[in-house]
């Protein structure tokens, strides 16, 4: 018990020991009923085809593609968000208005929109992008806004009484006041981003010279190879918990955790 | 320099119209004076004290410092707000500190404004905690936190609304002693806000009785000794049982 309360104080060893947990649970679980590995393969199979696919760079390329695409989407969006909040907070009018395109957007899962981008940008990497910057510019718009309005009055009036303009009380108090839920918005942001994109790679089928991870995921169906199909699932599960854990929780705790602006994890 | 209110209106609108907080109010603090307004709870001291530092515009009369008319808020008169948050929370106490002057006097060297964050800390108190976060200080800390990064802008006058009105009766003592010990330093006005007889006694040169029926200041008192029982007439003024 004890060495278990020591990795609880290690994030990253907690994640590991759970996923090496769960990999022995399934390891286990196919020697023990001995399901077809056309259905269900054995984890050492998967991580050989994960392993061959590495090696031969397919992989790697594809994962870097996609990771490349959704940075491009998202830094997009970021902008797109903080123009648009800025917006808002400036203008009542345009606020209402911001507020109404944010209302009848943020629900529209990505895929519903689908045939329309198609039809709009063709399938080539500006539809990819246009459905990434729609999964995740909404959630980060609303937090963003409610990070602005929430931002205490006092920081703007002891940055008036600083002879501060507008412009640095935006950027130098407004921005780090709502820093926590701006980060927020981002993880939100990212994991609706994520998710879309895969889909929306299986969908358009490779796009750029050998296409992302979603296309790579898609063609091992095609072959029947299951143990590949895993592979691929794999690898977006772990670039998932890499962002996830490792990325923004890195920047969590540097940030608001460190500035005491969020409850600290127990 | 002195700060000069003069004629000051002010209303707000209600649901039933407007409320009327200020009504042609009248006050002067002398150059280097300390002068704290009494008054009760919600009578209008903030709203006197944010239009005398131009935080909010009067519907008619003048703000002046001196010869200047006060249109907006500027670094000659700082501002210490009732509220505990008002350093930022993302910088530490030393990064609050040369924020502000950095904002302010934006040619001052580095060593310049260390030292003249070292020495601002150090005359509050606060000389260790330097290196805090906002969070990790307590709430007089804080507010001496916000009156060192008010010292170190060296302002012309500080304007001061119930700021240790939260404090528990030992840290507000040792804050009013800070700030009394400051002020005799000389060179500082101090316009200071309370509902607390006793504290504008302890601190103040002139009381200024808000009077509420009026909307204006009704009595100023010096506080030198030469008005007999100040004390009880502040009591009756307040309605204070």
């Amino acid at each position: 018990m004890k060495v278990y309360y020591d990795l609880q104080k290690h994030r990253l060893a907690l994640r590991l020991f759970w996923v090496l947990v769960l990999l022995l649970i399934w390891e286990g679980g196919v020697r023990l009923t001995g399901v077809s590995p056309l259905l269900f393969p054995s984890v050492g199979e998967v991580l050989r085809v994960l392993a061959d696919s590495v090696l031969r760079g397919d992989l790697v390329w594809q994962a870097g593609f996609s990771l490349w695409i959704i940075f491009l989407g998202m830094a997009i969006g970021l902008g797109l968000g903080f123009v648009l909040a800025l917006l808002s907070m400036r203008f009542p009018v345009a606020g209402d208005l911001i507020d109404t395109i944010s209302a009848i957007a943020h629900p529209l899962p990505g895929i519903a929109v689908l045939p329309l981008i198609i039809l709009w940008f063709g399938t080539g990497t500006g539809a990819i992008l246009a459905i990434i910057v729609h999964s995740c510019l909404w959630p980060m718009l609303l937090n963003l806004t409610a990070g602005f309005r929430s931002a205490p009055p006092i920081y703007t009036d002891v940055g008036r009484n600083l002879s501060m303009n507008s412009f640095a009380i935006t950027t130098e108090i407004l921005i780090p006041a709502s820093f926590p839920l701006l980060l927020s918005g981002v993880k939100i942001g990212w994991a609706r981003a994520w998710r879309a994109l895969i889909s929306a790679e299986m969908v358009f089928g490779a796009i750029g010279s050998k296409g992302g991870i979603g296309w790579y995921i898609f063609k091992q169906r095609t072959f029947m190879n299951t143990a590949g199909l895993f592979a691929g699932i794999l690898v977006v599960i772990v670039i998932g918990m890499l962002v996830e854990d490792l990325l923004f929780g890195k920047i969590e705790r540097q940030t608001a955790e460190k500035w005491g602006m969020t409850q600290i994890r127990q | 320099m002195a700060l000069k209110l003069e004629q000051i209106s002010k209303s707000f609108p209600t649901e039933s119209g407007s409320r009327q907080v200020l009504d042609r109010l009248d006050l002067c603090v002398e150059d280097g004076e300390f002068v704290a307004v009494l008054g009760q709870s919600g009578c209008g001291k903030s709203t006197l004290l944010r239009i005398a530092g131009g935080f909010e515009p009067p519907d008619s009369g003048n703000v002046g410092l001196g010869n200047t008319p006060v249109v907006s808020p500027d670094q000659k008169m700082i501002m210490l707000f009732q509220d505990f948050n008002q350093l930022f929370p993302w910088m530490t106490l030393q990064q609050n500190l040369l924020f502000a002057i950095r904002k302010t006097v934006p040619k001052m060297g580095t060593d310049q404004a260390l030292q003249l964050v070292r020495s601002c800390l150090e005359q509050t108190g606060l000389g260790d905690s330097a290196g805090c976060y906002p969070y990790q200080l307590s709430g007089g800390m804080k507010q001496r936190g916000a009156l060192a990064r008010a010292l170190a802008l060296s302002p012309e006058v500080l304007l001061m609304d119930e700021p240790f009105s939260s404090l528990d009766y030992l840290t507000r003592r040792n804050a009013q002693d800070t700030l009394k010990k400051l002020w005799s330093q000389g060179g500082l006005t101090v316009l200071f806000i309370t509902h607390d007889i006793g504290e504008a006694l302890l601190l103040a040169q002139r009381v200024a009785v808000f009077d509420l029926p009026s909307r204006r200041i009704g009595h100023i008192f010096s506080n030198d000794g030469t008005v007999p029982n100040l004390k009880s007439r502040l009591e009756e003024l307040l309605g204070v049982e």
